[in-house]
């Protein structure tokens, strides 16, 4: 026999929604006060600090709490410095918790601050730390959103850290680009790891240029290109084979505004006349910057 | 969006028709029972939270939409199941004998250490017993299994089976993942993750 | 077990492949009482999976239970027209070889491989082998997943993203550009060519006035007008839009646009593949409409069915008749007087097992290859899987190749086979995957199939897999069918979420149970509210893809 299907209506939905946001609200008003009244300076309450956990992974965004749990670390470590045989031990125990902890509150918000700060001070405090594991962590965030500041900042700690070695950090940054070179992170990490010298710099203009004729409109390639092109050890003709590869960049995208500044880079000690003619079009291009053409122009007609 | 679980387990009840497979289902997941339940319109599967050793274990339990009543359970239904609960009604000798089968059909089609538990139903009505709670400890010995006697119409150690199975594949679980060794402090999340954010295929970077 | 069918039905459906199990689920979905049977024991027909020793021992043809039609004034179902041709297997390897090897390596204090494959250790571990008759991939934004999504079926099943797209060119295996990154790292194409494929993807993406002057002509010639170097016109042509030399401009242009337009949302190729293999499809739908009230029979000991007044009227099965007002059936089922085409085109098939992937990497790979056509050949498809999917045992790989058939099988995959795999007859190179095991057959082409005028308008027929790579067709096909049957009520709703649904009280005993149109609207009606609001950004969540670092999503059998 054939039956009814009967389902809630989206006002039913939305009332019983709204019921249950209301317990929580509850619930977390509650609990912070329950924290916050039992904090104190030698001592700490279990059940607070359990509570405490359940508020940052509902929002990890609190600051309050994570001190507060910094305070009750900071005891630990006293209590493990007191105890001889197996404080140590306990520690880290209690310390890799700790870090337990952050990882379930990354998930809500992975770019909060309080998460990150939080388990990098956790770890200067750990006996013995696994840097290296948070490497992983680092790029297991940086993949699922290669816009997310915190890792790349969370990386630059973890390098000072522990030292690690160009090669390794080059080929990150390889993959990252490979991955999406449309990042600025991506581009200006790269460009922090090391200075160019005259064997690695040819290699660095063949990548970014890759990037900028596979996609002429993405800036941050063309930010890394003008760094490339400050350095003094490139030399006269590698800058005349990249000014005719543009040309003929120009002829496929003679509206990419990009394209013609790059040329403006290349051709700072070159002929006036020239030069003076690709910040015409650039004006015309590119009028929101109209004014910093103009300059360019009053600057290159004062050399004559 | 905060995350509200550790785990989430796949269970699935498997049964001959009229054992009380969904009122168990309803029993566990809604403490309801519904004698006039005909047919299962849009049940397809339940879900409950419950909490075990501090660890929030959402289980997901699925109920055969009626696709056993001519044995007709597709292979798709056992995929990624963690634990299977097998219910015979004690009232019925015959949906007891094919429990046998239904084990066979299990060993068949779903992962090789996944958790099984043996349920004999419809314990209140012991005046229409058929099948002897001795015969259900036997038969769960001899394939290796816990055995519960439940009544989902009473509310009779429902919750307890459950628990139980959700313990038992949380140790397993928590011993596969030592035993491969993950460094301490790893990620040891093994809920759904949050997916990567989609892009379309020329999402740019841009500062202006 | 029950074998006591209701009598009546409002539809009945012969076969459990895709295109007849999302109308039987769109059925029930409605509020239809819905029967479906097959007379395999299995699911999925034509569409299905095989575990290794099943698919070796399936004779892949219809079997007979009726009696003399003119005696019972029954229709049998089934015909020989459509079916599986060219069946052939065989296992690679021979044990002499191996004991040989074997022993003249351990003299000479080499290293035997690993894992010698015999035919019996092969066949020891049957069921960890899924191998589809049809393997289909998933536009990550095509109307299939779309569908999946929007009734909820998603749900039923897990996913894996095609993580590499291969090439042949230049007598070799190469990475086809499709994606941004993939032209940035691409090292074998100049910048400038570079820059000439973003253009011409990016405009394929955007703009619809390509065609106008290319209406007569083939996508090559728009390819070649546009300047494209050879290069880039065989990853474009053969490619991205998977088209051969005579794809006109119009198809050509909405095949690259399909492509391009899924990229990126489930991973960075445009395709997801079913994990546990494609079989369990036509599964997932056949679970929604049983959800919904439907009632399945496998194994069946069909008759035959009746027709009277030039309607269907009934199915006669092993021990009783069930009435019913339509009949859905696959076209393996349909007696041949209502097929009016004499002749069909075929779709060679191969599926082998292999010892390694056809381009080793660090991971493995879910892999999709196109072979373009030469030399007379058609195009080629190929698809490698590995264990991470779930068809095959860890070590191996299945290997699955479709093309339009020319002659036979066997000669039309020769040339592709000859070039990726080594012959296991000859000293086995490192390079190379062998094969252990090979199948060949040819699938008969149903979706253009003439049917004959005499046959009852209350008789709606399903056609099996076609050759493209994905189900978008087949979906089609379905929603043509489903507004012929039932032309005002709406194509597979979203079903509920299970805190959506109110579980009845012991008062609602009273209420009619009877089902009537109105109600459906009803329930109908309020699941378009709920559309409204679920169907949001986060779409995603809701089809179950599995990322390649999770390597312990397969079962382990």
């Amino acid at each position: 026999m054939h039956g009814r299907l009967k389902v809630r209506t989206t006002e039913e939905q939305k009332a019983i929604k709204l019921k249950e946001q209301q317990k929580k609200l509850d619930a977390y008003k509650h609990a912070m006060e329950r924290v916050l009244s039992t904090r104190k300076k030698d001592s700490y309450d279990p059940k607070s600090l359990q509570i405490s956990s359940g508020i940052l992974q509902a929002n990890p965004d609190v600051y309050t709490i994570w001190n507060y749990r910094k305070e009750v670390i900071l005891m630990k470590v006293k209590e493990s410095n007191d105890d001889e045989l197996e404080g140590e031990e306990k520690l880290i125990d209690f310390l890799e918790d700790e870090i337990k902890l952050t990882e379930q509150c990354l998930p809500s918000n992975p770019k909060s601050y309080g998460t990150w700060h939080h388990r990098y001070w956790v770890l200067l405090h750990h006996p013995k730390p696994n840097w290296n594991n948070e490497f992983s962590l680092c790029t297991k965030y940086l993949s699922k959103d290669d816009r997310n500041f915190h890792c790349w900042d969370y990386r630059r700690l973890l390098v000072n850290k522990i030292g690690i070695t160009l090669d390794h950090e080059l080929r990150f940054s390889t993959e990252r680009l490979n991955n999406n070179f449309s990042n600025y992170s991506s581009w200006h990490y790269r460009s922090t790891l090391r200075k160019l010298d005259s064997d690695c710099v040819n290699h660095e203009l063949e990548l970014v240029k890759s990037a900028v004729f596979t996609d002429p409109i993405d800036s941050s390639a063309w930010f890394y290109l003008r760094w490339v092109l400050s350095n003094p050890t490139i030399k006269k003709d590698t800058k005349l084979e990249l000014l005719e590869a543009f040309e003929q960049l120009e002829e496929l995208e003679p509206d990419c505004k990009w394209v013609i500044l790059g040329k403006c880079w290349l051709l700072e000690q070159g002929d006036l006349k020239t030069r003076l003619e690709t910040y015409k079009k650039l004006v015309v291009l590119d009028p929101l910057r109209k004014g910093m053409y103009m300059d360019f122009i009053r600057q290159a007609q004062k050399e004559i | 969006m905060a995350k509200t679980y550790d785990y989430l387990f796949k269970l699935l009840l498997i049964g001959d028709s009229g054992v009380g497979k969904t009122c168990i289902l309803f029993r566990f997941s809604e403490d309801a029972f519904n004698t006039t339940f005909i047919s299962t319109i849009g049940i397809d599967f339940k879900i409950r939270t419950i909490d075990l050793d501090g660890k929030k274990i959402k289980l997901q339990i699925w109920d055969t939409a009626g696709q056993e009543r001519f044995r007709t359970i597709t292979t798709a239904y056992y995929r990624g199941a963690m634990g299977i609960m097998l219910v015979y009604d004690i009232t019925n000798e015959k949906s007891f004998e094919n429990i046998k089968n239904w084990i066979r059909n299990i060993e068949e089609n779903a992962s090789a250490d996944v958790e099984k538990m043996l349920l004999g139903n419809k314990c209140e009505l012991e005046e229409k017993r058929q099948v002897s709670k001795e015969r259900g400890e036997q038969l769960a010995i001899e394939y290796g299994i816990k055995f519960i006697e439940t009544s989902a119409k009473a509310s009779i150690r429902v919750e307890e089976a459950f628990f139980t199975l959700a313990r038992d594949i949380k140790a397993k679980m928590e011993k596969k993942l030592e035993a491969s060794n993950p460094p301490r402090g790893g990620h040891q999340i093994r809920a759904s993750e949050p997916q990567k954010k989609p892009t379309s295929w020329l999402s740019r970077c841009t500062i202006l | 077990m029950d074998y006591e069918f209701p009598k009546e039905f409002d539809l009945i459906v012969v076969g459990t492949g895709v295109v007849e199990s999302i109308l039987s689920a769109a059925a029930s979905r409605v509020g239809k009482r819905v029967l479906q049977i097959d007379e395999n024991d299995y699911y999925g027909g034509q569409w299905a999976s095989f575990s290794l020793e099943s698919i070796i021992k399936s004779k892949h043809h219809k079997k007979d239970y009726g009696g003399n039609e003119s005696e019972t004034n029954l229709l049998r179902f089934g015909n020989d027209l459509v079916s599986l041709k060219n069946i052939a297997h065989k296992f690679h390897m021979t044990s002499n070889n191996t004991l040989e090897e074997e022993t003249d390596k351990i003299e000479n204090e080499e290293q035997p491989k690993e894992n010698k494959w015999t035919e019996e250790n092969l066949l020891k571990l049957s069921r960890k082998f899924n191998i589809d008759l049809y393997p289909k991939l998933q536009y990550a934004r095509g109307d299939f997943v779309e569908l999946l999504i929007s009734s909820n079926i998603a749900r039923y099943c897990e996913y894996r993203s095609v993580s590499r797209i291969l090439i042949w060119f230049n007598n070799r295996l190469e990475s086809l550009p499709c994606s941004r990154s993939d032209v940035f790292a691409n090292t074998k194409v100049s910048v400038v060519e570079k820059r000439m494929l973003m253009k011409l993807l990016t405009s394929l993406n955007d703009k619809e006035k390509h065609v106008q002057n290319y209406e007569n002509k083939t996508f090559k010639e728009f390819l070649t007008d546009k300047k494209l170097t050879p290069n880039l016109i065989h990853y474009v042509l053969y490619g991205i839009s998977s088209s051969s030399d005579d794809t006109s401009c119009e198809d050509g242009i909405e095949k690259a646009r399909r492509f391009l337009n899924s990229l990126g949302r489930f991973g960075n190729t445009p395709f997801l593949f079913s994990l546990y293999g494609s079989g369990e499809i036509p599964q997932a739908f056949c679970r929604l409409s049983a959800v919904f009230g439907g009632t399945f029979a496998l194994g069946q000991q069909i008759q035959g069915f009746s027709i009277s007044d030039d309607k269907f009227k009934s199915v006669t099965l092993q021990s009783q008749t069930v009435e019913a007002e339509k009949l859905v059936l696959n076209i393996e089922n349909l007696p041949a007087r209502f097929i009016k085409s004499d002749k069909l085109e075929y779709i060679s098939r191969c599926i082998l097992i292999t010892d390694r992937s056809v381009l080793d990497s660090e991971k493995e790979h879910l892999s999709l290859i196109f072979y373009p056509p030469t030399d007379g050949k058609s195009f080629t498809t190929v698809i490698e899987m590995g264990f991470l999917t779930g068809t095959c045992p860890n070590n191996l790989y299945l290997v699955h190749l479709i093309a339009k058939q020319n002659t036979s099988p066997q000669e039309d995959f020769q040339h592709v086979i000859d070039k990726l795999f080594a012959s296991h007859v000859e000293e086995t190179s490192q390079e190379k995957p062998s094969i252990l095991w090979s199948y060949y057959f040819s699938m008969p082409e149903t979706n253009d199939i003439i049917l004959s005028d005499d046959l009852p308008n209350n008789i709606f027929v399903c056609p099996g897999p076609e050759i493209d790579l994905d189900y978008d067709t087949s979906v089609d096909k379905a929603k043509l069918l489903f507004e012929k049957m039932y032309p005002d009520l709406e194509f597979l709703p979203r079903a509920p979420d299970p805190e959506e649904i109110i579980i009845g009280d012991d008062n609602e005993e009273e209420e009619s149970t009877d089902i009537n149109e109105e109600d459906h609207d009803k329930v109908i009606n309020v699941e378009q509210e709920d559309k409204e609001n679920v169907i949001s950004a986060e779409q995603e969540d809701k089809v179950n893809v599995i990322s390649a670092e999770q390597e312990d999503k397969v079962d382990q059998q």
